[in-house]
């Protein structure tokens, strides 16, 4: 992928997470059975989105990685 | 919260801080995890798939569920082993609302893979003057590939 795509694509990726938070804001009104099944499914989808849509990016183009600055040094 | 962001970048759980109470904030700033973690005797271990071991360190937090992260493939695959220190926000009904990083694995995935597992899943809340109260636990991930 070129970078340009691939600076797109996690831009998009970012307004995804952005709804992600949203949908997160409101589970946190739900009862307390409805509330964990819909965090805990919220958070497979979060962690989808990195391992199968952004973490190939990053991978590739290491410069959109976001967590790039904070990350720095400490990764194996 | 941030819930899909890990770091202080795009994925991270870290910039929870303005949204936590302050009585938690301040709990959860009194000192770093692996304080917490030297300091508290009593360990909960149990070992879950492909040899992964969770320690809940703190007797007030019992964990309700069979929550277990699953291993991601790749790590597999790449052979990446490692222990996660995070802590994680217990609310007042006991549901896992919120993860952040103290100690990483050296993996972001599965450091990732740790905290983002347990998101909703359900302990005992923590108990004060016999009222359950919003709490940030320690909690230490030990991923093997057994």
């Amino acid at each position: 992928m070129d970078f340009s795509t691939g600076q797109q694509l996690m831009a998009v990726y970012a307004r995804i997470g952005n709804s992600m938070n949203e949908a997160d804001e409101i589970m946190r009104t739900l009862p307390e059975a409805e509330r964990s099944a819909h965090l805990h499914a919220l958070a497979g989808m979060v962690d989808y989105v990195w391992r199968n849509l952004q973490a190939p990016i990053v991978r590739e183009h290491r410069s959109l990685d976001p967590d790039a600055e904070s990350l720095q040094g400490k990764l194996k | 919260m941030m819930l899909h962001r890990l770091f202080h970048g795009a994925l991270l759980l870290a910039s929870t801080s303005l949204l936590i109470s302050q009585p938690a904030l301040a709990q959860a700033q009194e000192s770093d995890g692996r304080d917490i973690l030297e300091r508290v005797p009593n360990l909960i271990r149990k070992v879950g798939p492909y040899g992964a071991e969770m320690m809940i360190v703190g007797t007030p937090v019992v964990e309700r569920t069979a929550c277990r992260p699953a291993y991601p493939q790749s790590s597999i695959k790449h052979g990446e082993t490692g222990t996660v220190v995070f802590r994680l926000m217990i609310d007042q009904a006991g549901v896992a609302t919120r993860a952040r990083l103290v100690g990483t694995s050296g993996f972001r995935d599965l450091d990732r893979a740790a905290m983002l597992g347990f998101l909703g899943c359900r302990f005992k809340p923590v108990v004060e003057d016999g009222l359950p109260v919003e709490s940030w636990i320690p909690m230490r991930y030990v991923w093997e590939i057994g």
